[in-house]
């Protein structure tokens, strides 16, 4: 044997751990670690570096939970990709997956076992607690649907007590539209406890989907209406469901009678033991906002999750889809879904509403309770079957094709949606709104500025007017209706059933008296302010887009066919025509003098015309797309614009020369304002935010969010404050006083 | 083989892409078992623990992309951290309020120490992160190695037998298991250290 070899150095080390020795001198350090007191622990200090990762590596071990443990179901969610749905209970398992030994043999020859007086038929599907089975109760000689709890889980004393917690919550509800749950028993040998349930013969509502793809609008409502009143069983009792899905959602045969089923999650709302917002296993896709963000919930979450099911009927597959679950989540959280209208244009504007209402991310802005949808889709269905026994077409298959304008809104339904939007509206609130939170505001958290939001409209406001004592606010609404509010009561003082299409513009006379609306159907009416009153109808050959008054009673109007023209409201005569435009007129505006009248066009210009002889005046080019909003400064020297390209500009009217580009917005300038005072321009934009700039220097001064869509309007009241109105179906007051 | 210096903060940088499913597949891995380590340790029942891992991991999703985390105030770690101090902290006020309810007077007390701890810099926490991101290296690390290297190493540093317990079982000598051992922890090293933010 040769002579001990001697310590090596540091750098042979290095080349060891590296395996950058020869084979010779590699045997050689291996020999020496064999027999030296102090190389070995030399090396792994060296290899190791910290001594925390040594001490970490020895107990890792640890950190993989049990087989059993609920940790497992619960990371799933996680990891399953998004499109691999959870297997509900309609999927049929692969067998050899199920642990069934907790069955023993049965004595009728072709059933798979017994547990207690039940003679197992066939495994229906698995769950997230256990396995679903068809079984005959041989005592009282029926059918039945048994749901045990897999034997690992039910070791866990947490994960029983919830599943017993699943039998009361369900017991205690009867309800034609929830499935009954008969009693929960409990086989002794093994120690299982199962629930023994009704047996609902036919298929789930993801299942249909998948089969079929959107449903017809009937059968949209009508099983709309029939989870809705389940769920007003179930919350009537104190219980929230947390997983209303397709998947959760039977439909029985014959007929499609719809059961819910599944309350494994559902939990008392005074119950604290668990946390509080529920474990859910498999796919997040129609989670709320609140589950995906682990707050606390309340019954609205399953409103918000009963509209993504909607929402699923009309287009085939749920609001937010995403690769994973975590894209899926923040989707939920954060972006409004897609118009279904725009994905399958069928569906009519109520029913649009009715989805976009209960996903409304705010608990405070959806409907307020199942009952009251319930109620409300029981109505809507009774007219629609009414209407089809007496053969009128209810659907509006003819879709209006909107060029460039193509948001996809509601198609207008000119013979229901009129009677039947009135029912959609419901409870009017002002909604205080709290103090901002300390985070970083997220796209739609509500500013400071936010002072009320007042909601209950059927749908978009595409325009809206202060009265000149700041008292009344008209909303011009996508049903053909015109709302106008008290202010300061933050109600609905009148709703005028204005137009047969959706109402694009309305005005306030200057003096406050009359009311003037334009809608597609061509006329241009005018109307009492005070009491609604119609008082004249003005014909127009195309679809006004747009209308403002001017001093005396006059009137202007821009259509989409590009005319511009000027009325004198008190004779019912038009004064001037114009035909300067060659696409749309988005926009109109008249100066405060009475002098000059703005049209904004979808040709990417802007003219300026003299109100007395039609003569042009001005065009002001610049925006790379069309124009959409015009407002004059209220000293009449300037003219802000804003449009496709997502600019605000700013220009003088003397000169006709661009002054400022504000740029800013995300999205395509939808209305500008400009202040009493002349000193604030007020943008909003299709990025849901309503940004302030200061007019001389052209600095952004405010950005106001809240908005849930597209912000559409814009109003200025004399008192600092800002009213703004959308897409999103709400008025909002913001205080903007520094 | 040995990951470049690059990859090191590259997860963490990663997760603020949402669409990144193997980061944030991974995340998601080494994360979950952390939280509901943790949990256990601080007292709560396996289907609790569970619960209230989704609830953080749900919430750490949902703000994926606006990661409304600072690096330049704290770590990733640390800010893992105050979400989930703050939901075992919610959750044990509503238990400790139900053990009122009910009169339980020494739970009380042991809760109150918990709710405490929970409030400040919790050793248990950094400890359970630790291990957490040493075993889910380990699985990642492992097909690098040939079956009796891994043996070697996880005879000895994470069953904690001496060398010379197990170099019979193993063919090999103690200073060949030495060897191996300090291979993989070398190796390990490497692995672990992309996690570390700080």
């Amino acid at each position: 044997m040769s002579q001990p070899m001697p310590c090596p150095e540091p750098a042979q080390l290095r080349q060891l751990l590296a395996n950058e020795l020869s084979a010779r001198d590699e045997a050689d350090l291996v020999e020496h670690m064999d027999g030296c007191p102090a190389c070995p622990s030399r090396l792994q200090e060296m290899a190791a570096g910290d001594p925390s990762l040594v001490e970490a590596v020895r107990y890792a071990s640890g950190v993989r939970p049990p087989g059993e443990s609920a940790y497992w179901p619960a990371l799933e969610m996680f990891e399953r990709p998004v499109d691999q749905t959870a297997a509900g209970p309609d999927t049929t398992p692969d067998d050899d997956d199920l642990a069934l030994d907790f069955l023993t043999p049965s004595k009728e020859p072709g059933h798979l076992g017994r547990l207690n007086h039940y003679d197992i038929v066939r495994v229906i599907g698995r769950g997230g607690m256990g396995v679903v089975l068809h079984a005959f109760d041989t005592h009282l000689q029926r059918q039945v649907a048994l749901k045990v709890m897999s034997p690992d889980l039910a070791k866990d004393e947490t994960a029983r007590k919830r599943f017993c917690r699943e039998a009361r919550a369900a017991a205690a509800i009867t309800d034609e539209h929830v499935v009954a749950v008969h009693q929960v028993a409990h086989e002794e040998e093994r120690d299982v406890p199962f629930l023994v349930m009704q047996l609902v013969t036919g298929e789930s509502l993801e299942r249909r989907l998948e089969r079929t793809g959107p449903l017809p609008l009937r059968e949209i409502v009508r099983i709309g209406m029939q989870v809705a009143s389940g769920l007003a069983a179930a919350h009537s009792h104190d219980l929230i469901h947390r997983d209303i899905k397709p998947d959760n959602i039977l439909l029985e045969a014959p007929g499609d009678r719809v059961k819910l089923t599944d309350f494994g999650l559902a939990r008392a709302a005074e119950d604290v033991k668990l946390t509080a917002s529920g474990m859910i296993a498999g796919t997040p896709a129609y989670m709320s906002p609140e589950q995906a963000k682990g707050e606390p919930l309340d019954h609205r979450s399953d409103l918000f999750s009963f509209g993504s099911v909607l929402y699923a009927m009309c287009t085939g597959h749920p609001p937010f889809d995403g690769n994973s679950s975590f894209v899926v989540l923040r989707k939920i959280t954060e972006e409004a879904a897609k118009p279904v209208s725009e994905i399958n244009p069928q569906i009519p504007g109520w029913l649009a509403a009715i989805v976009d209402r209960l996903l409304a991310k705010e608990p405070a802005e959806r409907f307020q309770s199942a009952k009251e949808v319930a109620d409300l889709l029981r109505n809507l269905l009774a007219r629609l079957e009414s209407a089809e026994a007496a053969a009128i077409p209810i659907c509006p298959m003819k879709y209006r094709k909107r060029a460039w304008w193509a948001w996809g809104a509601t198609a207008t339904t000119a013979l229901l949606a009129t009677v039947l939007v009135l029912e959609v509206i419901g409870v009017v609130r002002l909604a205080p709104v709290g103090p901002l939170p300390a985070v970083a505001p997220g796209p739609d958290t509500p500013s400071a500025a936010l002072r009320s939001t007042l909601n209950g409209n059927a749908g978009p406001v595409w325009s809206l007017a202060l009265s000149p004592d700041d008292a009344s606010a008209a909303m011009a609404i996508d049903d053909g209706t015109v709302k106008v509010w008290d202010v300061k009561a933050g109600r609905v003082k009148s709703t005028i059933n204005a137009h047969k299409g959706p109402v694009w513009s309305v005005a306030f006379s200057n003096d406050g008296a009359l009311l003037a609306t334009a809608s597609d159907d061509g006329a241009v009416k005018l109307w009492n302010a005070a009491d609604g009153k119609e008082l004249k109808s003005m014909p127009h050959a195309a679809s006004v887009r747009s209308i403002a008054f001017g001093p005396a009673g006059r009137l202007v109007t821009g259509s989409r066919n590009g005319n511009v023209r000027i009325w004198d409201t008190a004779a019912g005569k038009e004064t001037v025509t114009t035909k300067g435009h060659t696409h749309m007129v988005t926009m109109v505006a008249f100066s405060s003098d009475g002098k000059s009248v703005a049209s904004a066009s979808g040709d990417k210009t802007v003219k300026l015309w003299d109100a007395g002889t039609g003569q042009e005046q001005l065009t002001l080019t610049g925006h790379t797309g069309g124009v959409y909003a015009v407002a004059f400064s209220p000293d009449g020297t300037k003219v802000a614009t804003g449009g496709w390209d997502k600019t605000v500009r700013v220009w003088d009217v003397g000169t006709g020369d661009c002054m400022h580009t504000l740029q800013g917005h995300r999205q395509d300038v939808w209305a500008v304002a400009f202040a009493p005072d002349g000193q604030t321009i007020a943008s909003a934009s299709e990025d849901h935010t309503v940004k302030l700039w200061n007019a001389s220097s052209g600095a952004e001064t405010m950005t106001l969010h809240g908005h849930t869509g597209t912000v559409y309007s814009i109003a200025f009241s004399r008192e600092k404050r800002v009213m703004t109105g959308g897409r999103d179906g709400t008025l909002r007051l913001w205080d903007i006083a520094r | 083989m040995v990951n470049s210096p690059a990859t090191r903060a590259s997860l963490l940088v990663r997760l603020r892409d949402p669409q990144d499913r193997d980061a944030w597949q991974q995340f998601f891995q080494v994360y979950s078992s952390v939280v509901y380590g943790f949990a256990r340790r601080r007292g709560l029942q396996d289907a609790d623990a569970a619960d209230l891992m989704q609830d953080v991991l749900r919430r750490v999703a949902s703000a994926a992309g606006k990661l409304d985390y600072d690096p330049r105030r704290g770590t990733f770690r640390g800010w893992l951290f105050t979400v989930t101090r703050n939901r075992l902290y919610d959750f044990l006020n509503r238990r400790q309020k139900q053990v009122q309810a009910a009169g339980g007077s020494d739970m009380q007390e042991r809760l109150d120490g918990q709710a405490a701890t929970a409030n400040n810099a919790d050793p248990l926490w950094d400890q359970e992160y630790q291990r957490g991101v040493a075993y889910w290296a380990m699985e990642r690390i492992r097909p690098e190695f040939q079956e009796k290297t891994w043996q070697a190493f996880w005879l000895t540093a994470v069953d904690g037998k001496t060398p010379q317990e197990v170099a019979g079982q193993l063919q090999m000598s103690a200073g060949a298991i030495y060897v191996a051992k300090s291979r993989v922890l070398a190796r390990l090293r490497t692995e672990v250290q992309q996690w570390q933010d700080d």
